[in-house]
């Protein structure tokens, strides 16, 4: 109960004190020695206990003969490439004649003189050992020496770089972040090649060991939502977190509100847009996505492709754009408000073909749409989940239920599949996957409010759900700034204006620099 | 983020509120209020302005409620009495969008239902705080200026003639102004949305740039009001988009007006009741030390729905009348420059104390 209660007290002062370094909880390492033991029986039996083994047939620990004294090296099968292992570490081992000096110090002599790779350090912290192994890496122990010579060998099978699937372009690059953590780091780093950009190395999950790697540019953003970020990833307290999605929901301020308020990408050039503005980027092992951190609502309805064309085409697509997003909210609730509340708004020929299609129709105009947009969620979740070759024999079935079958069979009106399809497009023009999955869900509450009073409700629950969106932050910064606060900001928020008048970095966050181009087209 | 409008703004939103409550009806500024009594209404607002304004100037980046702290056995009276004004000017304006609802759109609809819906968006405001409804505000400021064009052009667009030009031209210069002042101040209720404008603390400047828009919108209202009436067909009704739309001639029309103008009055009135809620409740949690405003909202809103709710006639003498008659409007406007009077003289002698 004490042990408890100390746990506990320390937390919470860590989650309290942003100014404190990244420490990981205390209740992870709590059952492992501090440091290894000299004797090398002993670590031996300290890392099988730790790995189960052998019950647990990845973890292999290799005993060998280093010059005149015994040793072992230790690795999970599969993350250490085993070729590099054989020729980077057993045979050099093996080849050794004598180790000169004390024990203790010849963990020294193979750091420095025999084995031949990259990345090699020097440790004594068992768990920063375990936690090494579990990554890939190759411990070597030596009998007598209190230390363990740690070496990077790490071999995980991933996806090379591939086009984006959700961010894809008509116009710009066409690489995508994969699964490797390192890679991803590489991508960024490729875009932008800064020694301002840092990248800090976290892990996740007591059991997952998910690392993490918090990048930002250190001349220009905030330090205190470094700081911030860096506090809530190291107070997750889970046993697994495994990708990049779990991540973000649990260091967002209000897990309850809809509008996300980090940013998910999966495209390096919008990553390092992202640092650029001031922000900070989290990348995660196994994840092809990044975070982007704090998110307005705006960067949810910006694409990559709107900088990569002159303004005025992008000025025009972003309009498309946000006119799609109103379309997917709203558009069935309008209907619904027109045909049972305000007639008068519609030509009297309009009105009557409407009213006319709706005649034969067993459903009321509410229980109409409702279904409708129901079939349609259905037929666009099916379509996620369906592999690539039956997605012809969805579309089939789409027009088919959608289409004029239903029509048809008088289960729903001509007007209506025109109605749900406009808002279906809307959907599809939303560039943020999450942002569109909110805006369906508000599009039912909506339809609910039209059929109950009219414009009156859309008004009041449209009133309603901003006051809401406006009261959001995401990591201090409100979610519909710039322009709600209204800050510092760049003509590039619904209309994309002139890149050359881009040349600030929007005040919302509160960057260290103000101006990144005082004179983009200095040749003139 | 502070999840309050800055200090020095409440004063100004309150200065706001009271000018453009004043007018805030479109019925006060039609033909139903008598010349002496509009005339009035002028003067008083002007009165309110002007108080409005000292009490700004007064502030200088003291919030009231710092001022309030600093007047020693005074602080609950100071504190309660902003938060009563707040009160009565929530539910006057609360009572007026029933009202406002209930004739216009939702005519078979229960007063007691109207007032429910309004209340549960109006809590939901007060609940996140005035900064969020500040927020709000200057987010669809922008948006309610562009609807309230598209609706005058999209209901004068058929109808249009240039030789109705003639009359307003013709009318003499004292009907141009005091049907161009008229219009002016039934707009004016939308720079409600402009309190949380960047660089605030300069009132009037705020003030000059409510005029001209204000005057922009009007000017073209009545171009579009002229360019549609056919000569001799000029009714009395001040209101422009009242005008545009009886012009048409259309009931039909008129009703297409008002669906659409919901769009810009429900997030007005309901912001405004909400931000009366909120700094009432922060007032009266000053007063009577509660930590939580929050923890007030729940009563206040009953007490604005008790105020409201029962008052099924909707009439604008009487709100003239509670306006420029009522004694606690007259006295307690300027007592609540009290504080903010003592707080400067105390902010100089300490001043001249550390000299």
């Amino acid at each position: 109960m004490g042990l408890f209660r100390r746990r506990f007290a320390k937390t919470k002062d860590a989650a309290t004190d942003t100014s404190a370094p990244f420490s990981p909880p205390p209740y992870q390492e709590a059952a492992l020695p501090a440091g290894i033991y000299a004797g090398l029986e002993r670590n031996l039996d300290l890392f099988r206990k730790i790995f189960h083994s052998p019950k647990n047939s990845d973890f292999i620990i290799r005993q060998l003969q280093i010059g005149q004294d015994q040793g072992a090296v230790c690795y999970i099968d599969g993350m250490a490439g085993r070729m590099n292992i054989e020729d980077m570490v057993l045979r050099p081992l093996q080849e050794v004649e004598t180790l000169q000096g004390r024990p203790s110090k010849v963990a020294q002599q193979v750091m420095e003189r025999i084995i031949p790779a990259g990345n090699v350090k020097i440790l004594q912290s068992t768990k920063d050992i375990r936690d090494l192994i579990l990554l890939g890496n190759v411990a070597i122990f030596i009998d007598g020496c209190p230390s363990a010579v740690v070496c990077e060998m790490i071999a995980v099978q991933k996806r090379g770089v591939e086009q984006p699937v959700t961010e894809t372009t008509v116009i710009g690059p066409n690489q995508a972040f994969n699964e490797n953590i390192r890679s991803n780091i590489s991508l960024l780093r490729s875009q932008l090649k800064s020694a301002d950009l840092v990248s800090e190395m976290l892990t996740v999950g007591e059991d997952s060991q998910m690392p993490v790697a918090v990048m930002y540019m250190e001349n220009i953003t905030n330090p205190s939502i470094v700081s911030e970020v860096k506090r809530r990833i190291g107070g997750i307290q889970k046993s697994a977190v495994l990708n990049s999605g779990e991540l973000s929901q649990l260091i967002e301020d209000k897990p309850f509100a809809l509008l996300p308020q980090t940013i998910l990408t999966e495209r390096p050039d919008r990553a390092a847009s992202f640092l650029m503005d001031g922000m900070v980027v989290i990348v995660c092992d196994n994840s092809p996505q990044v975070i982007g951190a704090p998110a307005t609502f705006f960067h949810l309805m910006h694409t990559s492709e709107d900088s990569f064309m002159r303004w005025q085409y992008g000025s025009f697509t972003r309009i498309i754009r946000f006119f799609g997003a109103l379309t997917a909210m709203l558009m069935p609730a309008l209907y619904c408000a027109l045909m049972l509340y305000h007639q008068e708004l519609l030509p009297s020929e309009l009105l009557t073909s409407l009213i006319e299609g709706h005649v034969l129709v067993p459903f009321s105009v509410t229980a109409e749409l409702v279904f409708m947009t129901l079939i349609f969620d259905l037929i666009n979740e099916a379509s996620l989940r369906m592999p690539g070759y039956m997605g012809s024999t969805l579309g089939i079935i789409g027009a088919l239920v959608l289409g004029q079958a239903a029509v048809a069979a008088n289960l729903f009106s001509p007007a209506l599949i025109i109605i749900v399809s406009i808002t279906g497009l809307g959907t599809f023009s939303v560039p943020s996957y999450p942002l569109s999955v909110a805006l369906r869900i508000r599009r039912y509450a909506f339809i609910f409010a039209a059929a109950t009073f009219g414009f009156v409700g859309i008004a009041l629950l449209l009133v309603a759900s901003l006051y809401f969106d406006c009261a959001l932050e995401s990591f201090g910064v409100p979610v519909m700034s710039p322009l709600a606060p209204n800050t510092r900001h760049n003509p590039d928020i619904v209309l994309r204006l002139p890149i050359f008048l881009q040349r600030m970095i929007p005040g919302m966050n509160k960057a260290r620099k103000k101006n990144i181009a005082p004179n983009p087209r200095g040749w003139e | 983020m502070n999840n309050d409008v800055r200090p020095s703004q409440m004063l100004f939103i309150f200065m706001n509120l009271i000018t453009i409550f004043t007018h805030i009806s479109p019925n006060l500024a039609t033909a139903t209020v008598s010349e002496a009594r509009w005339i009035s209404g002028l003067l008083s607002s002007a009165i309110v302005l002007v108080v409005s304004l000292l009490l700004v100037r007064f502030a200088n980046g003291v919030s009231y409620f710092d001022a309030c702290a600093g007047t020693k056995g005074l602080t609950e009276v100071f504190a309660s009495l902003l938060g009563v004004l707040f009160v009565v000017f929530g539910s006057m304006i609360f009572k007026s969008t029933i009202d406002t609802t209930k004739a216009n759109i939702l005519y078979d609809t229960p007063r007691p239902m109207v007032a429910f819906i309004l209340a549960a968006t109006v809590l939901a405001g007060a609940y996140v705080g005035t900064g969020p409804v500040g927020r709000f505000v200057r987010f669809i400021f922008p948006l309610s200026i562009l609807l309230f064009f598209v609706i005058m052009i999209f209901s004068s667009l058929t109808k249009a003639e240039l030789t109705n030009l003639y009359p307003i031209l013709g009318s003499g210069v004292k009907t141009i102004a005091k049907n161009g002042i008229q219009s002016a101040i039934s707009v004016l209720f939308v720079f409600v949305l402009l309190i949380d404008l960047h660089k605030q603390p300069k009132p009037a400047r705020l003030v000059v740039f409510a005029v001209l828009i204000s005057g922009f919108i009007v000017s073209m209202a009545a171009l579009a009001f002229q360019m549609v009436t056919p000569p001799g067909a000029i009714s009395d009704t001040a209101f422009p988009l009242q005008q545009i739309a009886t012009l048409n001639g259309f009931s039909r029309f008129f009703q297409r007006m008002r669906s659409l103008f919901v769009f810009i009055w429900i997030p007005t009135y309901t912001s405004c009741v909400a931000l009366c809620l909120g700094y009432a409740a922060r007032c009266l949690a000053q007063a009577l030390h509660i930590e939580n405003p929050r923890a007030l909202l729940m009563p206040l809103l009953l007490i604005v729905l008790c105020l409201g709710l029962p008052m099924t006639q909707h009439s604008p003498a009487w709100l003239l009348a509670i306006m420029q008659k009522s004694p606690l409007y007259f006295i307690a406007l300027p007592v609540l420059l009290l504080p903010m009077v003592i707080h400067k003289i105390k902010a100089k002698k300490e001043a001249k104390r550390h000299a």
